[in-house]
């Protein structure tokens, strides 16, 4: 069995990931197929922002692995100009 | 089931002439280690004790790279203990990286399988009648330990290393469909021409070399079993999971997408 | 799930025949997402004459972000359930710890000096 921490940890990725799905879902699928004036539309941003968050995180998560990268291959190289 | 030239038999028509034979089946374990002088008395032990227990014919091989610590007189001594039918010592110079360890291992292997292993204690020697035992049942090629999948675990692996094996095996299953669970692990059975051929195609190092293997094995249409393993880690402690390790893993996996 | 036993193609009694070059997985995903992406184009451009009702067109336009965002929260969820998972082997470690005494023992008592 995994402990305690791990477990919690875990599981709360699982949950995070479910929430993000769902009102992501509800967003872009079902939305459209409700009427304009239902109340539940106030729960949403506006649509563009459907699009424009997901790619603005995913372009950031892509700019922190290419930093995450060059800092270790920078590294490397301090690393072995020492040992010449 | 007709063939052109013997060494390009297909692995089907291979498999079927060798299930005939099980009395004749002998096991050899490679083991390179490197400044493993207090480890390499106990896994030798726990091996004998695995094999004997379970009457397996088996040997050693020990590929000493000229450890600074003493290793290579450990091992003479284990030599004379055991038996030199037993254990064999096949030492080299310098340290040389694990492919080349295997290669030179196997030109003295006198076992029809190959078992490879970590000599640190990571790798726990009661498995391997459970790899045999696998390996019969499906007349696999390979049996690979799995720490990922079953009964399969870690011990001593705090919750930042769990989530990047995770994560990594995670990437790495989505781009390579490898169709097997655990990839980097390197506590494997492989029947001994499987081995060769694979080492021969094989080019990267480290993880990424064990990784390669399994992939080419799919390629070449090896079967591949499974057996849930526990990977005691106890030198975690010494910072193995480094940027390093890390950046030259992506690089090795994302190469193996490009290329195959 | 992955299937960890792959068997080879089921040939009976056939010869070997010129190997098959198979794509890479690069190549597999690139073609994978030319064709979806294509088929999207398409949708979303009204190229086909097909005139889709004002709300389907709006579920279509987002669809490759909804794609990348699922598949996001796919990779995290699984992750985050195989962390929470992953078996912690304290049994094997206890008994890992025991036999190393018993093998010190045995191995000293064999003439072996540590």
């Amino acid at each position: 069995q995994a402990t305690g921490t791990d477990q919690v940890v875990g599981l709360g990725l699982v949950a995070i990931s479910l929430i993000i799905f769902t009102y992501y879902t509800a967003w872009v699928i079902l939305l459209p197929f409700i009427d304009s004036q239902h109340v539940i539309h106030k729960y949403f941003l506006p649509r563009a922002y459907a699009v424009a968050i997901p790619l603005a995180v995913g372009l950031l998560l892509l700019l922190f692995v290419g930093l995450f990268i060059t800092y270790v291959m920078l590294k490397n190289q301090r690393v072995t100009k020492k040992t010449q | 089931m007709a063939s052109s030239e013997a060494s390009r038999s297909s692995p089907r028509s291979r498999r079927e002439l060798e299930v005939r034979n099980p009395r004749q089946d002998k096991y050899s374990v490679l083991l390179p280690t490197y400044n493993e002088r207090e480890n390499l008395p106990l896994i030798v032990w726990l091996l004998v004790k695995s094999f004997s227990e379970s009457g397996i014919n088996y040997e050693v091989i020990i590929i000493d790279d000229g450890s600074p610590d003493g290793t290579r007189d450990v091992a003479e001594q284990l030599e004379k203990i055991y038996g030199a039918d037993r254990i064999l010592l096949r030492p080299r110079e310098k340290k040389l990286g694990l492919g080349t360890a295997y290669i030179h291992g196997m030109k003295h292997a006198t076992g029809n399988y190959i078992i490879i292993m970590d000599a640190d204690l990571s790798h726990h020697p009661k498995f391997i009648p459970e790899f045999i035992r696998k390996q019969k049942e499906g007349n696999f090629d390979i049996v690979s330990g799995t720490r990922y999948k079953g009964s399969g675990g870690v011990y001593g692996w705090d919750l930042k290393r769990k989530i990047i094996s995770r994560g990594a095996n995670f990437i790495t299953q989505i781009l390579l469909r490898p169709g097997a669970s655990d990839l980097t692990g390197s506590f494997r059975l492989y029947r001994k021409e499987v081995l060769q051929k694979l080492i021969e195609k094989c080019v990267s190092k480290g993880y990424v070399f064990q990784m390669e293997m399994i992939v080419r094995a799919r390629q070449l249409n090896y079967t591949i079993g499974e057996v849930p393993i526990s990977f005691v880690d106890r030198v975690y402690g010494e910072s193995k999971l480094g940027g390093n390790e890390i950046v030259s893993f992506l690089k090795g996996l994302l190469t193996l997408f490009a290329t195959t | 799930n992955f299937r960890a036993q792959s068997s080879g193609p089921h040939r009976e009694g056939e010869l070997r025949g010129p190997k098959v070059v198979t794509m890479t997985k690069l190549a597999q995903w690139l073609w994978g997402l030319a064709i979806l992406g294509s088929i999207w184009a398409v949708l979303t451009m009204g190229s086909l004459g097909l005139e889709l009702p004002s709300s389907y067109q709006e579920v279509l336009w987002p669809l490759p972000a909804y794609l990348l965002v699922s598949a996001g929260c796919y990779a995290l969820g699984i992750v985050g359930y195989r962390v929470a998972t992953f078996h912690d082997c304290e049994d094997a470690a206890r008994e890992l710890q025991s036999q190393i005494q018993e093998a010190r023992a045995d191995l000293v008592r064999k003439g072996l000096r540590f």
